[in-house]
Order: structure tokens, then C-alpha cells, then sequence
């Protein structure tokens, strides 16, 4: 037993990274291909919320304004200027980090629950700009012919080549997610989460970093959405409505609260899943609600609990008893902002 | 002038209305420290609810309304608890969670079941618009002032006359030295929640007249009830309806005096103005921190 | 050398005066006691040296600065430390972030950095690592680095408050209450702590209601009742004077 728990220990990464290395050639045809891609992508983007309601405890009601953002400026500075895709991918993030920090400027001082609220404006105020700014963003019709990147002179526009970029900017995001939170930047995020007066003891400057994990967040968010602009080619309104916000709420309450592990695949599954019971039509997002519900009461750390217990068991360092313990740790944990 | 009382009129009658659904907000918010985000769809659910009640039953509106309101308080109670009870000791993030995923359920719950397409309703008091000297009166208008401060008064009488009100407001104010007073507080919270349920509920009904039922209209009330309870400091139910009512002008003399284009702005501008501002809102109390 | 001070400091809620006019003053390298009946303010005043409370009268000087409009943190990284009446730890995380938070102020590493594993920022964190462990070490706490601060027993939680306060070496160390809910053993090795902090280096406040921890460590105390200072003086001072023994067996009542 000792010596299966030492292999998977060793082998585990290589086991997982040979899987979605050969994903492209397990999935029988394109528009499935086209639907993973998309997964990964709300994988990033969910990553990115997580950074933010997870770890800083900063609840944004209106997350996907910033994908949105992303995706138009890419979609913009391509089509309109003729600018690299790549040059395009970087301002995404840039310019949606922008935003976040003239919203986080007067919002940033305030308690958890008005923040939501702002976000919340701020997601309706920019749909009605994607909307309404029809010389820039092309209105209801959006930006068509958003082309795709190359990558030394190879095309990355089939999308079992486009998987590959996506992964890469995917598996990045988790190495710089994971590596800041064993940091003391993302210690002071994590202490803003648990006790925002124990964490100003601690010489934390609250509000700054807040607006670090905002900036941070909404970086990766604004790449997530150019990355969405350049595989489907188009970019428009509908795609960043109040609803998708929800969706990738609950991906990331799906996945697990604070989880990396979870954001993955509560982003992913939530993704795919819909296209396997598209039969269900809008009870997809009846279903949705009362996931939400259910799994914030019951199993607060979703997906990402799971996975850690399995791992745990897998690689012998579960200590039985553990896990029951902390969830109830959870549960019993006091309200505090 | 004329112009001016127009405008006037008819914000004050579209604010009492907000204020209504601010109060909903409020009084959550100070028995449950929780934002409730889906208070919207309960305006949402009291609009299909006299819906059914009304132009499908069949039922005279003398009955539709008690049954419509009944349906908002079984509804309101069984959001109660199943998703605000179980988490009331949970921090905030988890709350506020879930109140957005009930907010997903119930607007896609009746989009399931009655589509997306809007649902015309009979108007209940005259839609002909009267005329009193110059001025042109939608007689519609003028209730939905008059029962949506009715409606606050009886709230108000209610919590400082009646035993059980006063009960309700120890428990909102301090719910560990109200337990210590051997008040019950779980069922004082239960009965909040359904008074704000139906109290958004009855703004759904009065807004079916003059609004289309459709089932994002908690999402498009919700956030002009919530901007109106910011306005008037989250804590105060004489502030949210003045904030209700300061929402309903300036959205009337926006749309009147501009467009109405600049009008389905004005809520989110007025939310962004009071956050940065005004974050303790016009009535709301400064909110001291517990170290 | 005088290195903390209040004079005329004062804050009234609402109507309700929580302290007035408290002139108070430590010495550095000394350990200072604050006493006074419930709700005499001595929490409040802390708030006030700490800055989570804004004074209505009154300044703050800490190592000769007028500090009084300085906000917490920036407090905190003057050299101002904090234990916390009703413990405020970091209950989800563990023992060793806790404490590594305690380091905040002497940490400088950025966010760019940090999620590049720039060589800057390995190096810091393993810096930081040792010095958290040798402070797990002298509190006893080295056992649990790995648990949750949250599940463990009440008297190592108030321990690891005053490791996370502690390990960034502060100037002045505030205590509130740091032997309430300890048993009597646990008391000896507490006021032996206190003055193991104190001869590191370390000036120490406390809040406390035990008085023979306070009369056998402090060689200053202040007392407080209905907000106001009533008497300060060395231990054998303050155990006789009639005022002080008046205000804790309640004389007007």
C-alpha cells in the first residue's frame, strides 16, 4: 500500500498532464472540441472570480463585465487597428484591470456587501455600454471576424490547435494563482477573507490590498474574455449578460469556494455539462439556482473538497477524520465582515 | 409648470412603489445582516402570482389579491427556510450566495414554466388618464401612491403598536439580547422575512397595470427597490421610502426632461453616487464597527 | 524614556463618554498593567493607542510622534502590536500563516514577484519561515504549525495571538486580557512569558483582570473607571488606595 501511495505521489502530475495533453484526440468531433475550449476558458475565468470572492472575500455580482471588457478590447485593437492577436490578449488584461481600478477607487473602503452592489452597477452600466456605444462596439451586431492568432507562422485557428494555447494560458494562471497565495500578498487576501480588523493589526493596508486582488483578478478575466473573442470569432452583447455572471457564480461555488483545484473543474463540468442535457432547455438554469443553494449550505467546498479528499486518500496522507472535521469547521464558522 | 407636476405626479406614484420594494430589502437586511438579492423576484412572483390569480382563475380582484398574497408569503417562507435558516450563522459571502442563487431559481423557475414573453395585464383602477384641471391623472398612478404608503404606514403602526412587531424590532436591533429576553427570535426572523416577501410581492402587484409581467421584472425592480433602500441608508424604513420616492423623480423628470434612455440609468447612477458619496445613505445610521 | 503616551484622550459614542481625559504614559522596556471594573473603558482606550477607534479629545504620541491620525496599520508598522480581547486569529488558515502574517510589516516582497517565485520572493519566505518557527518554538506552538488556527484549544489560540503579535518584534506589545479563561497553572507560565517578551525587548501593556498576575509582573498601573484614569503607580501604590479599592467594591452601589 505504502508503495502505490508513493507512485501516485510521484506520477500523479504526469498522469494528469498526459490526460489533457491528449485531450484533443479523445473528443470525437469538433464542436465538441470547440465546447471544451470554451471550458477551459470559463475555467480561467472562474480562477479569476475565485482570486477575488475566494481567497479576498470580495463578492462581485457583475464578473463578467470584466471578461466582456476583455473580449471587446481584444476583438477592437485587432479588427480595428490591425494589431497583433498577441498584443491584443495583453491589453485585454490591461484594459480590464484599468476599469477595475477607477471602479476599486472610490469602492475599495467600503464593506463586502456594498462592493457587490457596485460590481452589480457596474456589470448592468457595461452591458448597456456593449450595447448602446455602436461606432466601437458595433452595437447588437457585434464584431465579426475576430480572427485567430498564429504562433510562428502555424495558424491556431482549428480549434485542436487553439486547445493548446488555452491550456498553456490556463495551466499559467494556476501556477501564478497558487504561487501568490503562498505569498505575503496573498496572505494579506486571504487575512482580509477571515478578519479584515485582524488583518489591519497586522499592518495590512486593507483597502490596498483589496484593489491588488481586484487588479489581479480582473486581469486574468480580461484575457479569459479575449481568448473567448478570438475562438468563436465573435464578439457581442448577449454574451455578457447578467446571467452569464450567475453562470460563472456557480461554477465557482460548484467547484468550491477557494479552490484551485475545483475552480478547474467546476468551469469545465459546467461548461460541458449543459451541451450533454441541452434536452433540458432553461431548466439548466432552474438547476443552476438551486445547485447554488444546495451546495453553499451542504457542501461549501464543493468539487474542490472532493478532490482534495481523494487525492488525500490516494496519495496516503488522509488522516482519517480530517475532513469530516474541517467541514464542520465550516459550517460552524461565525458571520463576520 | 404643468409639465413640471406631471413629472412630479408621476414619479411620486413609481417611487412609492420602489420604496415599497426597499422596505422589503431593509427590513432583511436588519433582522438577517444579509442582502437579500433575491428580494427583486418576490416583486417578480407577487406579479405572476396576481396573474393567476386574477386573469387565469378567473377570480374577482377582491379575492385574486388576499390568494396572490398568500402564494407570496408560502413562497417567501419556504425561501426562508430553505436557504436563508440553514445558513444563519455563516459569513457573509455564503449568504449572500445563496440569496443570488434563489434569485437564479425562481426568475428561471417562471421563465420555465410561463416563458420569457411579456404577459399584458388588465388595468385594476383606469388606465384613461382624468383630467383635473390641466393636469392629466392616470387613476392607476394615484393608488398605487396611496396603497404604497398605506402599505408603509400600517408597517410602521405595526412594528411600534403591536406586542409582536415590537418584538420583531429588539430582534432586528440586538438578536443575542433579545433571545436573553426570552423573545423568539427564529420565529420574529421567519415573520420578517414573510412581511418583506409579500410586502415586494404587493409592489408585483401593483406593477402589473402598468408594466408588463415578465420574469426578469425582479431583476429590473429589484435593482431600483435596492438602489432606493441605498438611498435612504439600508437601515431605516422611513429612509428607504424616501429614497423609493427620490429614485421615482428622478427617474420621471429624467425620462421627462431628457430621455428615457437616461432614465434606466439613473438607478445605477444613483447606486454609484451613494456608495462613493453617501454610504451611510440619507436616514441610515453611521455603522460602527465591533472590535 | 517615554515611548507610548496619551494625553487628554477621550471618545464619547453617541451620547455616552467611553473615556475621557485619560492621560496615560509607558515606559520603554517596562511592562505597564491597565485595570479598572467591566466596562470602565479600558478596551476603548486600547482602541484609541491602536487606532480602530478615533479619538474625540485628545492625541497619541508613540515614540515621540503625534500619531493620533495615523490609521492602524500604518500604526502596526511604527512598531505597534496587538493581542485582541476576544481573539481575532485567522481561523481558517493555519498555525504558520497566522503567524507569517505577524511578519506582514517586515516583509516587502510585491505581487509581481510573488507570483513569479522570483528569487526575491523564495527568499523572503524561507527567511520568513525560520523566524516563524523559533517564535512557535519559545511560545510551544511548534507542534501545531501545520493545523488550523481555528481547531485548536482555547489557550494555544490565545498563545498564537500573542506569537503573531510578537514575531515581527514590535516596540510595544499591547495585551488585552491575556490570562482570562486560563487555568491556574497556565498562569504562572503566562506571566513568565510576559516578562521573557518584555526582557526580548519588548515594552508590554496589558488589560487585566487577574490581579495577581498584574501585581507580580507590572511596574506601572493605571486605573480606569467610568472611562476616566483614577489613580497610576507602581503594584504597592495602587493595592491601598482607597479610591481603587472603592471603585472594585462598588461603592455606590
Amino acid at each position: 500500500m505504502k508503495t502505490f501511495h508513493k507512485l501516485y505521489r510521484v506520477s500523479r502530475i504526469w498522469i494528469l498532464l498526459l490526460i489533457v495533453l491528449t485531450l484533443p484526440y479523445w473528443i470525437p468531433n469538433n464542436y465538441y472540441l470547440q465546447v471544451a475550449n470554451l471550458g477551459m476558458i470559463f475555467s480561467i475565468l472562474t480562477l479569476s472570480l475565485n482570486i477575488l470572492a475566494g481567497y479576498t472575500g470580495l463578492f462581485s455580482v457583475g464578473f463578467i463585465a470584466f471578461y466582456g471588457i476583455g473580449a471587446y478590447t481584444s476583438a477592437i485593437v485587432v479588427t480595428r487597428l490591425g494589431w497583433s492577436v498577441w498584443v491584443g490578449f495583453i491589453l485585454a488584461g490591461v484594459v480590464s484591470s484599468l476599469f477595475s481600478f477607477l471602479l476599486g477607487l472610490p469602492t475599495m473602503r467600503l464593506r463586502g456587501m456594498y462592493f457587490a452592489v457596485a460590481t452589480l452597477a457596474f456589470g448592468e452600466i457595461m452591458y448597456q455600454v456593449f450595447l448602446n456605444w455602436t461606432s466601437i462596439t458595433g452595437g447588437t451586431k457585434g464584431i465579426k471576424g475576430v480572427p485567430s492568432p498564429e504562433f510562428f507562422g502555424i495558424s491556431l485557428r482549428p480549434y485542436s490547435k487553439y486547445f493548446y494555447l488555452i491550456l498553456a494560458v490556463l495551466v499559467i494562471v494556476i501556477l501564478l494563482t497558487r504561487n501568490l497565495i503562498n505569498s505575503r500578498t496573498g496572505r494579506a487576501m486571504l487575512a482580509i477573507r477571515e478578519n479584515d480588523i485582524a488583518a489591519e493589526a497586522m499592518g495590512v493596508d486593507v483597502p490596498k490590498f483589496k484593489m491588488i486582488a481586484f487588479l489581479i483578478a480582473t486581469f486574468f478575466a480580461g484575457v479569459a474574455g479575449a481568448l473567448y473573442g478570438h475562438e468563436v470569432r465573435y464578439v457581442s452583447p448577449e454574451s455578457f449578460v447578467n446571467a452569464e455572471s450567475a453562470a460563472v457564480l456557480a461554477m465557482m461555488v460548484v467547484g468550491g469556494i477557494g479552490s484551485i483545484p475545483g475552480s478547474i473543474l467546476g468551469g469545465f463540468i459546467l461548461t460541458m455539462l449543459p451541451e450533454y442535457l441541452r434536452f433540458l432547455g432553461n431548466i439548466r438554469l432552474v438547476i443552476y439556482g438551486a445547485a447554488i443553494v444546495a451546495i453553499i449550505i451542504f457542501a461549501p467546498k464543493g468539487l474542490g473538497g472532493l478532490i482534495e479528499w481523494i487525492d488525500g486518500f490516494l496519495s496516503g496522507t488522509l488522516k482519517l477524520g480530517t475532513h469530516k472535521k474541517s467541514t464542520e469547521k465550516v459550517e460552524g464558522e461565525n458571520g463576520h465582515s | 409648470m404643468n409639465f413640471f407636476l406631471q413629472q412630479l405626479i408621476q414619479g411620486i406614484s413609481m417611487g412609492a412603489l420602489y420604496g415599497l420594494i426597499a422596505i422589503g430589502y431593509v427590513l432583511i437586511y436588519n433582522a438577517w445582516g444579509v442582502l437579500n438579492f433575491a428580494q427583486g423576484d418576490m416583486v417578480m412572483i407577487g406579479a405572476f402570482a396576481i396573474l393567476i390569480a386574477h386573469v387565469y382563475m378567473g377570480l374577482p380582484l377582491l379575492i385574486a389579491f388576499p390568494i396572490a398574497i398568500i402564494m407570496c408569503c408560502i413562497i417567501g417562507f419556504l425561501v426562508e427556510i430553505s436557504a436563508f435558516r440553514p445558513l444563519i450563522d455563516a459569513n457573509n459571502t455564503r449568504r449572500l450566495i445563496a440569496t443570488i442563487g434563489v434569485g437564479i431559481f425562481l426568475r428561471n423557475l417562471v421563465r420555465v414554466i410561463f416563458g420569457a414573453d411579456p404577459y399584458p395585464f388588465p388595468s385594476i383602477f383606469g388606465n384613461t388618464a382624468v383630467n383635473i384641471g390641466e393636469l392629466k391623472i392616470i387613476p392607476q398612478n394615484i393608488w398605487n401612491t396611496v396603497i404604497g404608503f398605506g402599505l408603509v404606514i400600517l408597517l410602521s403602526i405595526f412594528l411600534k403598536q403591536t406586542h409582536i412587531g415590537k418584538s420583531m424590532r429588539a430582534t432586528a436591533q440586538d438578536r443575542e439580547a433579545a433571545r436573553l429576553m426570552g423573545i423568539n427570535v427564529k420565529k420574529n426572523m421567519s415573520i420578517t422575512f414573510i412581511i418583506s416577501s409579500a410586502l415586494g410581492g404587493f409592489a408585483g402587484m401593483l406593477i402589473c397595470p402598468v408594466f408588463f409581467v415578465i420574469p426578469t421584472l425582479g431583476t429590473l425592480m429589484g435593482n431600483k427597490g435596492f438602489a432606493g433602500a441605498l438611498l435612504g441608508g439600508i437601515t431605516s424604513n422611513p429612509g428607504s421610502m424616501i429614497g423609493g420616492i427620490s429614485l421615482g423623480i428622478l427617474e420621471s423628470f429624467g425620462a421627462g426632461y431628457f430621455s428615457s434612455s437616461v432614465q434606466a440609468g439613473i438607478a445605477y447612477a444613483v447606486l454609484f453616487l451613494v456608495l462613493i458619496f453617501l454610504p451611510a445613505g440619507l436616514l441610515g445610521k453611521k455603522e460602527s464597527r465591533k472590535v | 524614556m517615554v515611548i507610548l503616551e496619551t494625553k487628554g484622550i477621550g471618545i464619547h459614542f453617541g451620547g455616552l463618554k467611553a473615556v475621557s481625559n485619560v492621560d496615560f504614559s509607558v515606559e520603554e522596556g517596562s511592562i505597564s498593567a491597565i485595570i479598572g471594573p467591566n466596562g470602565a473603558g479600558k478596551t476603548t482606550l486600547f482602541n484609541l493607542i491602536a487606532g480602530f477607534y478615533t479619538p474625540t479629545e485628545g492625541t497619541v504620541y508613540f515614540k515621540g510622534k503625534d500619531i493620533t491620525k495615523m490609521k492602524t496599520f500604518e500604526r502596526t508598522y511604527m512598531g505597534l502590536a496587538r493581542t485582541f480581547q476576544n481573539i481575532n486569529l485567522f481561523r481558517e488558515l493555519s498555525v504558520m500563516d497566522n503567524v507569517l502574517l505577524g511578519l506582514h510589516t517586515k516583509t516587502k516582497c510585491d505581487p509581481i514577484s510573488s507570483m513569479l517565485n522570483l528569487p526575491n520572493k523564495l527568499r523572503e519566505e524561507r527567511e520568513s519561515r525560520k523566524k516563524v518557527m523559533e517564535t512557535l518554538e519559545f511560545l510551544n506552538l511548534a507542534h501545531y504549525v501545520n493545523e488550523k488556527a481555528g481547531s485548536l484549544a482555547y489557550g494555544l489560540q490565545k498563545n498564537l495571538e500573542i506569537a503573531r503579535a510578537i514575531v515581527s518584534h514590535p516596540s510595544v506589545l499591547l495585551l488585552d486580557e491575556p490570562a482570562s479563561g486560563l487555568n491556574t497553572n497556565d498562569l504562572d507560565t503566562l506571566s513568565q512569558g510576559i516578562v521573557a517578551i518584555r526582557n526580548s525587548g519588548i515594552t508590554v501593556v496589558l488589560i487585566e483582570h487577574k490581579m495577581d498576575v498584574v501585581m507580580s509582573i507590572s511596574d506601572k498601573i493605571a486605573v480606569l473607571n467610568f472611562g476616566q484614569k483614577i489613580a497610576d503607580g507602581n503594584p504597592g501604590e495602587i493595592c491601598c488606595n482607597p479610591e481603587v479599592i472603592d471603585a472594585y467594591l462598588g461603592k455606590d452601589e
